[in-house]
């Protein structure tokens, strides 16, 4: 069944994340809250990859290429600066979203299959990646005015 | 005091100030310090007006405050009592009075209000904080939306009056205080208002709290990112008066001690000292009963490293070091405490003698939520450098820097006491009028006792 696609794709989709998060942080370890933030999140996302585990072997997991290729077109290089800030940070948001929506996707899914475990799992795990949306949106918030309008570098 | 994501709230300064709403920046909380330094850093505020604290002792990672201080294509202005540390970096100094010199209120961690009269003039060409900004003002040229001055009081109580409207039916309302209340005998807790007269003792007795949303100072943000609520999310969780406890997993901190930094290291005040010792230094009762810096370690880790009350360590993080007197103390075995107290303003070779302030050593990283620097956790090394000469650490014998009995091979510390010049009877009465010119000189007299050559010392 294609909910073994949707667990690949989330699985990787965690992992790919993951990366992204650790990128930026490195990438921009001057911004000493986005460093400790994104390698906490960093880590958030490795946890919700192995706590899909289990169901990825239950189902048996069907690899999808597609979050690789999301990942690599967003996360190939971080930018540099504070605009290469926000636009890195917009690219994480993209990404989080990304597992937002397979997350719901898993949801009606393991609704479907009365799943109980599977649907804990995911309400459980769904609030964390809403919060991460949340402070990419906060932080992108904060840092536009005078990125856009004032800095030069 | 207000929601700066409440429309509704921002509306109240248009009408109060008489301004355009998009002069009145809202689009986010207010820029914290930490994040001005890194625009500093980056380049994108060249103008920094710094008044009233000492960044360049009390902000963490100081090796980097001073680079920044120092970049050619930052304009810094300092604006403090005293020529402090952070002011030597300054481009333009404002000198400012101080305590004494100035009519105003002061309002404590507890909302009491308590009006401070002035007793003298301040010295050469230092003037009061408002009356640096109110002159600011003019030369600015700021006005409201009619073409009429933006700022319109220009002294202590007219300001103050200003400052009561603004607070009215906000959680720290003012207005039912006023100077002549605060002259009554003593100073008054907000919300002070028709509600509440004489002030309030305690908040949230009835078990109401400011929750409502279109009451609310904010929307709320998550503890562990400082992600922020919006006001549909506050509004589905309908508060209604009842409190929030947030709550957070528990996570360690970034820096953990390892092999290289064995040791946690944590930093604070001690009771004698406040802040960067800007005044507190130059009242000889406190200075002495803590005139330096000092290293607070258990006498397990002391007697591995061969350290002795006194001795001479050197603390190190990858930020920096410093070198101080170790006290041996009752401290946790495995952390180190040093003051943040001491600069370097009352040293002869400014920072680049002797390194004792605490934070050459702390870490450029916030909570996420209040935005609060991590001053309390890092990971430093420990390394014995010289011997007591035959004296023990400058701490006090007080407090939680108490030395460990039997850890000083010379003599004891002297216990720490003020002395006599520390001593002070209060009584508090009513001004009668027979007696108030009377009182009025021998207050005035007391005052510039205390006040010891404000201009003989930096």
């Amino acid at each position: 069944m294609f909910l073994a696609n949707y667990l690949g794709l989330l699985h990787q989709s965690e992992l790919d994340l993951a990366e992204g998060y650790r990128k930026v942080a490195d990438g921009h370890a001057s911004d000493a809250d986005v460093y400790h933030v994104c390698h906490t999140l960093a880590k958030q996302c490795d946890a919700h990859a192995e706590k899909l585990k289990p169901f990825v072997d239950r189902y048996g997991e069907q690899r999808s290429e597609e979050p690789e290729r999301l990942y690599y077109e967003l996360f190939d290089e971080t930018r540099s600066g504070s605009f290469g800030l926000l636009r890195d940070l917009q690219d994480l948001y993209v990404m989080a979203n990304f597992c937002d929506i397979t997350w719901t996707m898993i949801g009606q899914a393991a609704q479907g299959a009365r799943d109980r475990e599977l649907l804990e799992t995911v309400n459980s795990l769904e609030g964390q990646t809403l919060t991460q949306i949340k402070w990419l949106k906060t932080r992108m918030k904060q840092a536009a005015p005078q990125t856009l309008l004032v800095a030069s570098s | 005091m207000r929601n700066w994501d409440n429309v509704e709230h921002v509306e109240e300064l248009v009408e109060l100030w008489n301004v355009e709403r998009m002069k009145i920046p809202h689009w986010a909380p207010p820029t914290h310090a930490m994040q001005i330094w890194r625009y500093a850093e980056q380049g994108s505020i060249s103008l920094l007006w710094i008044s009233c604290t000492n960044p360049a002792v009390s902000l963490p990672e100081l090796p980097r405050i001073r680079e920044i201080l120092e970049k050619e294509d930052l304009f810094v202005v300092v604006q403090n009592i005293f020529l402090t540390e952070t002011a030597r970096y300054a481009d333009v100094v404002l000198p400012a009075a101080t305590w004494g010199e100035k009519l105003g209120t002061f309002t404590n961690a507890d909302r009491t209000v308590h009006l401070s009269e002035k007793a003298v003039e301040p010295p050469g060409e230092a003037k009061s904080d408002l009356e640096i900004f109110l002159d600011y003002a003019r030369r600015m040229d700021f006005r409201d939306r009619d073409g009429e001055p933006l700022i319109k009081w220009d002294d202590p109580e007219s300001c103050f009056e200003a400052w009561k409207e603004c607070s009215r039916g906000r959680p720290c309302d003012y207005t039912g205080l006023s100077y002549d209340k605060l002259r009554g005998g003593s100073g008054v807790q907000w919300p002070c208002n028709d509600e509440h007269p004489d002030g309030t003792e305690r908040l949230y007795a009835e078990g109401d709290f400011n929750t409502r949303t279109d009451y609310c100072e904010t929307y709320g943000r998550d503890l562990l990112t400082g992600a922020e609520s919006t006001e549909m999310e506050h509004r589905a969780l309908s508060p209604d008066g009842r409190a929030f406890l947030k709550a957070l997993d528990y996570a360690p901190p970034h820096e953990e001690p390892r092999d290289e930094y064995p040791f946690r290291y944590t930093t604070g005040r001690t009771v004698y000292h406040f802040h960067t010792r800007t005044k507190t230094a130059r009242a000889p009762q406190l200075q002495n009963a803590a005139p330096d810096a000092w290293v607070e370690i258990h006498p397990s880790d002391a007697e591995r490293l061969d350290v002795g009350e006194g001795d001479v360590v050197r603390v190190e993080s990858p930020r920096g070091r410093l070198e101080a007197k170790a006290r041996i103390s009752g401290i946790k075995e495995g952390v180190v405490f040093v003051p943040f107290h001491y600069g370097y303003f009352d040293q002869p070779d400014g920072a680049d003698g002797h390194l004792r302030a605490a934070n050459e050593l702390t870490i450029t990283e916030w909570d996420p939520a209040s935005k609060q620097p991590l001053y309390k956790v890092g990971a430093v090394r420990v390394t014995k450098i010289a011997d007591s000469s035959g004296t023990p650490a400058p701490a006090p014998t007080t407090t939680a820097s108490a030395p460990v009995s039997g850890s000083f091979d010379g003599p004891a510390p002297a216990p720490t006491t003020g002395g006599g010049s520390a001593e002070v009877t209060e009584t508090m009465e009513t001004q009668t009028e027979g007696r108030e010119q009377e009182e009025e000189k021998g207050l005035i007299d007391r005052v510039k006792d205390t006040l010891i050559g404000r201009e003989d010392s930096d």
